[in-house]
């Protein structure tokens, strides 16, 4: 057999960096040190011995005779493992060839590799793939894989499958073309085109159309990956269908809440001119037969003075009398129900100068010695200028009204700060009121005065009130029965 | 001495009758003409044979008028070329803004409130009657 220097030969093999054996019907005849080094067997331990020793088991021993003589005929390869001396066993791929293969009794050679290193690695990969290949086939939400340029699916996951209708066959190998997936085909290519330029595309609105035909909506994620040098398109879709629908329900009821808005507000601004035209025409026919009985009276007291006693007198001058309260009434009502349904136009106005314009305007017609008017200059606020006016007219009409009969007149207007915000007030040193009956005080028609001395309706407050409020804002007074009152508000 | 009219269009005959009241109280030598509507104010100034009555030396113009209103008086007044210079006074209850505003723009020469105050009323019809018959000069009877 050997013809060569059996010394080297021998040598060579005995120390080869592989395992090496010969055995002859299943006998160890000859191992090289290699094997004896990966076992920690002696060479005596082992030449001379059945092959058995080294497997785990006699199924084993027996699988593996089978495979290599039988099916391999003796020329061939197995993955098995060798029990180390010290019980350890070491997974080998083990290769065999006979010598003579017509007959195998003349012995056969053969060569045994570690395998752990690739057993570990396979192990580990197999770990992965199917780790991986769970969360891709389980993924809640679509994923899939398809080539870019022919858009042909190479991988789809079963969420897919459960949302299109599709079975996998039907699918993989098939382009999105045959399938008509995309209910808008342009759009893959644009997305692909985006892709390209920033690499990744995210949440696009997509159209889908399942196999049935119908349409879904979906909000598509995708990434160009390389697999096997080929351009691929791995996509993440979510079926926003659902979403969409409530979406364009919602829209659908913003725009008939829209419209109920526009045509209340038509209604209103109607109802509003005809409540002012009818403001209107109330007043001024109630004011003609109010004019007919003053005027009359008067009439009756001047031409028929000598017919008619004192007591008849007195009589027509209460009619004359009651007929211009009515009218003054009629004034103030109108204002107060003007105030209560105009448009608030809000701007910067100084109060100072429609204060001061107001108390020159009562001086002009009334004029009374020792007169003090104090008018903080440059009171700014931001408010309506007519409703504002028409509150500063009433309070301070009052202010002036009330001293009347006082020898000196004191009447300020002017800001303060109260816990931080700024408090407007108008006071004035004149007959003042009963603090016990200040709630009273801006009901409407309410008077804590008689009207002998001094006049009013007793709308004034009520109107200014309600300005107020319509600011936001808040008023109050102080008062005391002969020292004068103080009318304080913030808006 | 030439003869001097004064023209009221009001259609309430208690106000009629306070205001004519009101004039005579204050001995005004005028003769009054009254119109109880629109159409009868139009028909007086401007005729139907269109030879020139006699032209009122101050109008007193009341504008809530059944038919024809005040203000489309006043607009035929101001348009028409020989009354276009009369003194006109809308004598009126309402004191409503937009009636001001109106009466101006139409070229009312003032715009006075009826008081229901009967005797602010004659006060005021006896300033009207001072002011407009004696210390205005009239632009009627120029050429």
């Amino acid at each position: 057999m050997m013809k060569f220097n059996e010394i080297t030969m021998e040598h060579m093999l005995k120390n080869a960096p592989a395992i090496i054996g010969f055995a002859r019907n299943r006998t160890i005849q000859w191992v090289n040190y290699q094997l004896l080094d990966m076992f920690g067997y002696k060479e005596e331990d082992i030449t001379g011995k059945s092959t058995r020793i080294l497997y785990d088991s006699d199924e084993e021993f027996e699988r593996v005779g089978s495979v290599l003589y039988r099916e391999k005929k003796g020329r061939g390869s197995v993955f098995t493992r060798w029990k180390h001396i010290d019980g350890d066993f070491i997974d080998i791929q083990l290769d065999l060839n006979c010598v003579n293969h017509n007959d195998y009794t003349e012995g056969v050679i053969f060569t045994a590799i570690d395998i752990r290193e690739l057993k570990k690695v396979e192990k580990e990969l197999r770990y992965s793939k199917e780790r991986f290949s769970q969360i891709f086939y389980f993924s809640p939400q679509i994923v899939a894989l398809s080539t870019i340029s022919e858009g042909r699916y190479l991988e789809v996951n079963d969420a897919f499958l459960k949302i299109t209708g599709y079975k996998r066959e039907e699918v993989i190998g098939r382009t999105v073309m045959e399938l008509n997936l995309w209910a808008e085909p342009e759009e893959r290519n644009k997305i692909i085109a985006l892709m390209r330029q920033h690499g990744a595309v995210t949440n696009h609105e997509i159209k889908f159309r399942r196999k049935n035909g119908e349409v879904i909506s979906t909000l598509c994620s995708m990434v160009r990956i390389e697999i096997d040098g080929q351009d691929c398109l791995l996509a993440l879709v979510v079926d926003i269908s659902e979403r969409k629908l409530m979406e364009e329900k919602l829209l659908k009821l913003n725009e008939e809440l829209e419209q109920r808005v526009t045509e209340r507000t038509r209604e209103l601004s109607i109802i509003n001119k005809e409540l002012e035209s009818f403001c209107y025409s109330v007043s001024h026919d109630l004011r003609a037969p109010l004019r007919s009985i003053n005027g009359f009276s008067l009439a009756l007291l001047e031409d028929y003075s000598d017919k008619v006693d004192e007591e008849g007198q007195d009589y027509l001058q209460r009619i004359c009398r009651a007929s211009q309260k009515m009218s003054d009434l009629i004034d103030d009502l109108l204002n107060l129900s003007r105030v209560t349904r105009s448009v608030i136009k809000l701007e910067q106005v100084n109060l100072s100068l429609v204060a001061d314009r107001i108390l020159k305007e009562h001086f002009e017609r009334e004029k009374r010695k020792n007169v003090d008017f104090i008018v903080c200059p440059d009171i700014i606020i931001n408010g309506d200028e007519r409703l504002m006016t028409i509150a500063l007219e009433n309070l301070l009409g009052n202010a002036w009204k009330f001293t009347s009969k006082n020898d000196y007149t004191r009447i300020e207007f002017g800001t303060m700060k109260d816990k931080g915000k700024t408090v407007y007030f108008i006071s004035d040193n004149g007959a003042g009121f009963d603090m016990n009956y200040g709630d009273k005080l801006f009901g409407p028609f309410q008077r804590l005065h008689s009207v002998s001395d001094f006049p009013g309706t007793g709308i004034g407050l009520a109107t200014v009130q309600r300005i107020i409020h319509r600011h936001g804002g808040h008023i109050w007074a102080e008062g005391h029965t002969g020292k004068g009152a103080v009318f304080l508000f913030y808006i | 001495m030439s003869k001097k009219i004064i023209l009221l269009v009001e259609d309430n005959p208690d106000d009629e009758l306070l205001t004519l009241r009101a004039l005579k109280k204050n001995n005004i030598m005028n003769d009054i003409v009254v119109c109880r509507n629109g159409v009868e104010a139009i028909d007086y100034l401007f005729g139907e044979n269109d030879d020139a009555p006699v032209l009122p030396q101050l109008i007193l113009l009341d504008l809530k008028l059944p038919k024809i209103d005040g203000l489309e008086v006043l607009r035929k007044i101001r348009s028409t070329e020989k009354t276009r210079f009369l003194p006109v006074v809308v004598l009126t209850s309402s004191k409503e803004e937009m009636d001001i505003v109106e009466s101006y723009k139409l070229g009312a020469n003032s715009y006075i409130q009826k008081p229901v105050d009967f005797s602010q009323f004659i006060e005021a019809v006896k300033q009207l009657e001072l002011y407009w018959l004696v210390m205005n000069v009239s632009p009627v009877n120029l050429k």
